[in-house]
């Protein structure tokens, strides 16, 4: 089977590329170089994993939809026009695919409610291991309670959000992608995106509001602020 | 501005998207609004906590992992959710093939007995595929109330092979298709890669170069400082020595002032000297006019070379005048002519050799000096004794100041004689 001419490139090019531009970079990932590849996966790997995690709230299912998005877009790196925001591209097929997640989830919870006497609606209805969302961050000991307090909350929160809402506002807010990326990514107009993000981050804090009061509190805030 | 306005827009407010004109505006009425900026500062909040919560790494080896499935994975082409137009997308993460029907989860392609198997990632089916078999003998997912559903799967399943396999001869020409236009893109690649070393090399010569040129400059622009340095320290040390000469300066200024002062004070008291001393000698130059007012006894003259000797007024008054002269030896000529000139009037000899014109005849004789009249000159003779003759020759050869008191003596005689 074809496997794209670059087999003969070692991981070791990697360590040559990185030096060379995003642009670049995909060139040669176009042109089949591992080392341009590698660069690639290892920069994006954390954000989208990061993105399907609070997308999705499932730990494995966002591993394996982060290796989906890898393979589909370097299946269909030969269409990419390098003009374009690489980042805004990515997170596009990202979206994508936790859309579809998504929508195949809600199905499959009908499925299971009705048939196979599995996890009501009223459940997190997730397939794989449940997720922590402070998991796998090192941080200080006295410290870290709080965090996690924190983290779940907002991961709470997050869930309770429409998808729509949730998706803008981590990319806004999180991937800090720009108004402009983000309309290309949803094709909708700017104006659009704005009304969005702003909603989606009232949404936000009315939700963490109404959970945890005191954590807008000014002195509580102060405290926040300086633990973060 | 108003409350629902600024809710509406708080978040452009947050990114700094504003114009400058908006963002006033919504500054003044955040400054007004207590529940406003509140909602400010709680939106804040709530997206530090957010930011917060939700960044992380990723899992150890997940990045690795992805990359081991792009080597082990050959390259799809994108936007092939169908096999057949009509058909439902059989792939991983899209697990439904007809409304109605039970999931077909990836890793578990078995999905009823007697259905053939659909491996996941394996789209493309060829005629005589071993991958779809009839009869597989793997164990149920599901019976009892499912056998219905199952049933109908079933069969869609196997019409779908039959569509399949009807269309195999052209998926196959298909394939050979792709698999040429692979090789092509191959070839592509493969001079696309070497175009892209070819310019990487000559970008990292270009880049050493243009860090070589970096350093050059740099080194330049070091030199450059160091002598802007020193010029400024040089111009420094100069403009405290121009300020120390401009104070000397000053101080020689101000001595000038008083030494220009001082000397317009004594021209002052010069010109008050010069017009006193004026006045002086306007005084002596009338006493001496009238001191001069008598006629010179003796006057001296040159005319054509010669020096010519005049006597005026009385015996008394130019004998004594020529006696002066003669012994007076600061002027030989006139000396000499002096004593000429007494000799000749006293009686040793002829008239005056400097005399301007030639006198008369005068009889040398004894007695008293003759007063002979020429226009306004007087020319005076003395009678002398017949025995001075000799003593006149002796006088002519005697030494000048035997010959003076010669004439001396006879003088006196002669004065004595006349007084």
């Amino acid at each position: 089977m074809i496997r794209g001419g670059g087999d003969e490139r070692g991981a070791g090019e990697g360590g040559d590329l990185s030096a060379l531009s995003e642009a670049h970079c995909l060139v040669l990932a176009r042109a089949g170089s591992r080392g341009a590849q590698a660069r690639i996966v290892h920069q994006y790997t954390p954000r989208i994993h990061n993105l399907f995690l609070r997308l999705l709230g499932d730990r494995d299912l966002a591993q394996d939809s982060t290796q989906e998005v890898f393979l589909r877009v370097f299946s269909s790196l030969e269409s990419f026009d390098v003009a374009r925001s690489f980042r805004s591209w990515i997170f596009a097929i990202a979206w994508n695919l936790a859309r579809d997640h998504l929508r195949a989830r809600s199905r499959r919870r009908t499925w299971r409610f009705l048939g196979q006497g599995g996890a009501g609606p009223d459940s997190d209805g997730e397939d794989g291991a449940p997720f922590d969302p402070a998991d796998g961050r090192a941080v200080p000991p006295l410290d870290s309670l709080e965090r996690k307090e924190r983290a779940e909350a907002v991961q709470e929160a997050l869930s309770r959000l429409e998808p729509g809402k949730r998706a803008v506002l981590l990319l806004r807010d999180c991937e800090d992608l720009s108004y402009e990326e983000l309309a290309e990514l949803l094709g909708c107009g700017v104006g659009t995106v704005k009304s969005r993000v702003n909603r989606a981050r009232w949404a936000l804090r009315d939700l963490l509001k109404r959970t945890r009061p005191e954590w807008f509190d000014e002195p509580v805030r102060a405290r926040g602020a300086g633990a973060g | 501005m108003n409350c629902k306005h600024c809710a509406r827009r708080l978040s452009e407010y947050i990114d700094g998207t504003l114009d400058r004109e908006s963002r006033a505006r919504f500054d003044e009425h955040l400054g007004s609004c207590s529940s406003c900026s509140a909602g400010l500062r709680e939106m804040e909040e709530a997206l530090r906590l957010l930011r917060e919560a939700a960044s992380g790494p990723a899992p150890a080896g997940l990045a690795d992992g992805i990359l081991l499935a792009l080597a082990s994975t050959p390259p799809r082409a994108t936007g092939v959710p169908t096999i057949l137009p009509g058909v439902p997308t059989i792939l991983p993460g899209n697990p439904t093939i007809l409304p109605g029907v039970p999931t077909i989860l990836p890793g578990d392609p078995t999905i009823l007995p007697g259905v053939p198997t659909i491996l996941p990632g394996d789209p493309t089916i060829l005629p005589g595929n071993p991958t779809i078999l009839p009869g597989n003998p793997r164990g149920r997912r599901s019976g009892g109330p499912w056998t219905g559903f199952a049933a109908a799967a079933a069969i869609v399943l196997a019409l779908l092979a039959g569509l399949l396999a009807w269309q195999g001869r052209p998926v196959a020409r298909r394939v050979a298709e792709l698999e040429s236009e692979v090789s092509g893109m191959r070839g592509r690649w493969e001079a696309e890669k070497a175009e892209l070393a070819v310019a990487l090399e000559r970008a990292s010569d270009e880049l050493a170069a243009a860090r070589s040129d970096a350093d050059r400059a740099g080194a330049a622009l070091a030199a450059e400082a160091t002598r802007r340095e020193r010029l400024e320290e040089a111009v420094a040390r100069l403009e405290s020595a121009a300020r120390a000469e401009a104070d000397r300066a000053a101080l020689v200024a101000d001595d000038l002032r008083v030494e220009s002062e001082r000397a317009a004070s004594l021209e002052s008291e010069l010109a008050l000297l010069r017009d006193r001393a004026l006045r002086r000698g306007a005084v002596d130059g009338a006493i001496a006019a009238g001191a001069s007012a008598q006629p010179e006894p003796v006057v001296l003259r040159r005319r054509g070379g010669r020096l010519e000797l005049e006597t005026r007024g009385h015996p008394h008054v130019f004998i004594p005048r020529l006696f002066a002269l003669a012994r007076d030896e600061s002027d030989p000529e006139i000396a000499s002519l002096a004593l000429d000139s007494l000799e000749g009037i006293l009686g040793f000899g002829g008239p005056p050799s400097g005399g301007g014109t030639e006198p008369d005849p005068v009889e040398p004789g004894v007695g008293p000096v003759k007063w002979v009249r020429r226009g306004v000159a007087v020319f005076a003779t003395a009678a002398v004794p017949r025995g001075a003759q000799v003593e006149e020759t002796q006088a002519r050869e005697s030494p000048r100041e035997r010959r003076l008191h010669d004439l001396e003596t006879v003088w006196r005689q002669a004065a004595g004689t006349e007084g």
